[in-house]
């Protein structure tokens, strides 16, 4: 049987660290502004497209 | 018998134990209170920790302490990014996403002035999944979730078993389990206590192994009477 690991002393501090940096990394305002516009554009497209009127399909 | 031990008198408990401990149980909120620097716990969890590292203790956890520490770091990140996109985004966000995403900011900002964390629920999540959905349009929540998570989740838990050195028991046969671990056995301390099916599993464990205390802050194991832990409880 594996001998059991141990941490590090000083491993807790440096991990509450680290989640905070993790935290931090935020995107640009820019890409957000992408993300916003390009689902704006995607909803736009997937409306459905006005249906001929009934009296163009009368023949 | 139980006992339990405030984390201030770990040490002293430490000293009191017949022979030094082959390892301990650690449980999820101590894993995440130690990482989240606003955790009301926090200070109490890290000393705990390194407490622990120091004394050469191995800390030993299992499938359901793993998933359930991913999922808290999941909710942090999504309820902080969530307010990101508010305020980066608001000029461009409809009015539906902009109030919504204001009510939840005025929830974080409550709960902290009370002096707690805020963790977003799953309920609240997929509701915000469904108004970026709806409102935005199509493929919001995705490219969301790409650009503010990303891959922070990937190596965390890897992290912790490198830095802090998780050892990792699964059930199967081990010098450190008494007997096989059964789901009939998680089932009944569910019967018995009344306690959710994750704290069953983490507790089944813990009963089974060698291991003479689990480091913990879940008051409802701490219950004097009737009460399922039969070995030392730290927190």
């Amino acid at each position: 049987m594996k001998k059991p690991e141990l941490g590090i002393p000083g491993a807790f501090r440096e991990s509450a660290k680290r989640f905070t940096e993790l935290r931090e990394k935020k995107p640009s305002e820019s890409e957000v502004v992408e993300i916003i516009e390009k689902a704006k554009k995607r909803k736009e497209q997937s409306r459905p497209k006005k249906s001929a009127r009934p009296r163009d399909l009368e023949t | 018998v139980s006992r339990v031990v405030p984390a201030s008198q770990f040490e002293w408990y430490l000293k009191e134990l017949p022979s030094p401990p082959q390892g301990c149980f650690v449980d999820t909120n101590l894993l995440f209170a130690a990482d989240y620097e606003v955790h009301r716990l926090y200070d109490e969890a890290v000393e705990l920790g390194e407490a622990l590292l120091l004394h050469r203790i191995p800390i030993f956890s299992n499938a359901t302490i793993r998933s359930e520490l991913l999922e808290l770091k999941r909710r942090v990140l999504i309820g902080e990014a969530l307010l990101d996109f508010l305020e980066m985004g608001q000029k461009h966000l409809p009015v539906r996403v902009v109030n919504a995403l204001r009510s939840l900011k005025t929830s974080i900002r409550e709960s902290i002035a009370t002096g707690s964390h805020y963790l977003l629920s799953d309920r609240q999540i997929k509701k915000s999944r469904d108004l970026f959905e709806s409102e935005i349009g199509p493929g919001t929540w995705k490219d969301f979730c790409s650009k503010f998570i990303g891959d922070k989740l990937e190596s965390e838990w890897e992290r912790q078993v490198e830095r802090k050195g998780i050892n990792y028991l699964d059930g199967r046969p081990s010098e450190y389990l008494t007997s096989p671990i059964e789901w009939s056995d998680a089932i009944r301390l569910i019967e018995t206590f009344g306690i959710g099916t994750s704290d069953a599993m983490i507790l089944n464990i813990f009963l089974k192994s060698v291991f003479p205390f689990i480091v913990t802050a879940i008051g409802s194991w701490l219950a004097p009477d009737p009460c399922p832990v039969s070995q030392g409880v730290v927190f």
